[in-house]
């Protein structure tokens, strides 16, 4: 579904990522592991048309996206939850999930998209008029997912979902996406959390100074010698 | 003085005020929907002014015509403003983009001058010379017609923002582009909608005002009063803009009959300092409304 070959990407004159290469099939659920400044966001950014790419591709579908605006990468049913969330803090929650579902493909589908976000987070529905502003860390993730999911996506990319939320409402979050997954979304995600990647990804990316240093499915990586010394505090 | 001498003062002022609210309303849009503060809203309304004489003066369409196309030609004038200045400032540091309004609005102004000689003009209007009667007292219709405008400008725009998902996405855009791209909403497109809709308003002032104050190129000064308005009002809240710019006018209509006229422009800014002291936010704002 996604392909992303000899990736060179970053900001200005300087490059962040060099020869990234990196491939998701349709109904995959893949991690991107990386410490702070390893390059996560600059990845998913340059597959979503935030940051520029200077060099290789990026296939969606077979089909280039390099050099096209994010706002028409969001129509092809690439969706990403950026770090930070990224919310709408002055609209409502109800607005917020509305402007998820913004894109011209996802407007026919509200009203099923909305019952499934209520679904998996039951919160969302009972404070739909509240302002967003208002909500804790782990809500505020959970709308920023949602909102994702309104956009009816076929690929939801999701930059460090985990960040700064208490290990239980992490656990919740994962297996809200698991499920996604098992309902066929496609999931790209980057997370410093070695531990929830390695256990819910099933192939998984680990991204050192720009560049991947390993590659390979969970239960491989999670039994490799240098995983469990840089990432996962084990000797 | 009989009681007929105040209602028609409060009706001047709320003319007056109306006027103020549609400037203020229309920097406000501008400034909510794209963080630019137009020093040139001013211009658009004098320009909307002499939009409608200049059809008046060339055909011979009626009012409700001159008031439909001004408005629209307002709007392209609004989405080349926007295409030629904003758009290739929007990187710059909002003190530039200021100043380059500021610089654009005095050009239009002394380019105005040299074409119209300084002489003050009027556009008709079926209400400027009709008066409406309540018992003994009676109001020029052009006060009420100014008046209703305002307000169902203001009901449109509530409307608008809360209710339709373009207005929503308007919202958005203010609030974070990069998080309104990522749900499809093309920026750009949204950027010219808003200066759009600012440089109708403006001009749909200045075609209001025109029957009472007359049209010359110093007219664009009201922008001061409307930017009192949306101070006062909190710059964010639409029906405070609107409530602040109606007292701002009824003060001064009463303060300009009792001390003299020049005790008007005193009454406004004396009001803002005495309100920024009590309430910093304004008498509608709240502190969230800040922009991070």
């Amino acid at each position: 579904m996604l392909e992303v070959s000899h990736l060179t990407a970053g900001y200005a004159r300087t490059d962040v990522l060099f020869d990234i290469s990196v491939r998701i099939d349709a109904g995959g659920f893949v991690g991107v592991l990386g410490s702070n400044g390893a390059g996560k966001t600059t990845l998913l950014r340059s597959i979503s048309g935030l940051t520029r790419v200077s060099g290789g591709a990026v296939l969606f579908d077979g089909k280039s996206v390099n050099g096209l605006a994010a706002e028409a990468i969001v129509d092809f049913g690439l969706i990403h939850v950026p770090q930070g969330r990224m919310l709408f803090p002055d609209l409502t929650i109800e607005e917020n999930l509305q402007l998820g579902s913004y894109r011209s493909g996802a407007r026919s589908v509200y009203s099923a998209n909305l019952k499934r976000v209520e679904h998996y987070f039951p919160i969302l529905s009972q404070r739909k008029t509240q302002r967003a502003g208002v909500l804790s860390g782990g809500e505020q993730q959970m709308l920023a997912i949602g909102r994702a999911l309104m956009a009816e996506p076929r690929l939801l990319i999701l930059d460090e979902p985990s960040l700064g939320l208490a290990p239980r409402i992490i656990d919740d979050i994962f297996d809200v996406l698991t499920h996604i997954n098992a309902e066929g979304v496609t999931i790209l995600v980057a997370e410093q959390n070695a531990m929830k990647v390695l256990e819910h990804a099933r192939f998984v990316y680990v991204l050192e100074n720009g560049r991947i240093s390993h590659s390979g499915p969970s239960e491989e990586l999670a039994r490799s010698e240098a995983i469990q010394k840089s990432y996962l505090g084990l000797a | 003085m009989p009681l007929g001498v105040y209602v028609q003062l409060l009706a001047s002022g709320l003319s007056t005020g109306s006027i103020y609210a549609l400037v203020g309303l229309g920097l406000m849009l501008a400034f909510k929907g794209t963080g630019v503060l137009n020093f040139a809203q001013g211009e658009l309304v004098t320009l909307g002014a002499y939009t409608a004489l200049f059809l008046s003066l060339t055909t011979s369409l009626p009012y409700w015509a001159i008031f439909i196309l001004t408005i629209l030609v307002a709007g392209v004038v609004g989405i080349v403003f926007e295409r030629l200045l904003v758009r290739p400032l929007m990187r710059a540091p909002e003190f530039t983009v200021v100043v380059a309004t500021l610089a654009v609005g005095l050009m239009i102004k002394d380019a105005l001058r040299i074409a119209w000689q300084e002489s003050v003009s009027s556009i008709p209007s079926p209400f400027a010379d009709v008066s409406v009667r309540f018992g003994d007292i009676s109001i020029n219709a052009q006060y009420l017609w100014v008046t209703f405008c305002a307000l169902a400008i203001m009901g449109m725009l509530a409307l608008f923002f809360n209710n339709n998902l373009a207005g929503k996405a308007m919202r958005a855009v203010a609030q974070n582009q990069t998080a309104a791209r990522l749900m499809g909403i093309r920026v750009n497109r949204v950027f010219s909608a808003t200066f759009a809709l600012s440089s109708a308003i403006a001009a749909l002032a200045g075609i209001l005002i025109a029957p009472i104050h007359g049209i010359e190129p110093e007219m664009g000064n009201v922008l001061m009063k409307g930017f009192v308005a949306a101070v006062l009002g909190g710059f964010n809240s639409l029906v405070g803009c609107v409530i602040a710019a109606f007292m701002l006018g009824v003060i001064e209509t009463f303060g300009g009959a009792f001390f003299g006229g020049l005790f008007k422009d005193v009454t406004a800014f004396a009001l803002l300092i005495l309100v920024l002291l009590v309430r910093p936010n304004g008498l509608f704002g709240s502190a969230e409304a800040r922009r991070v």
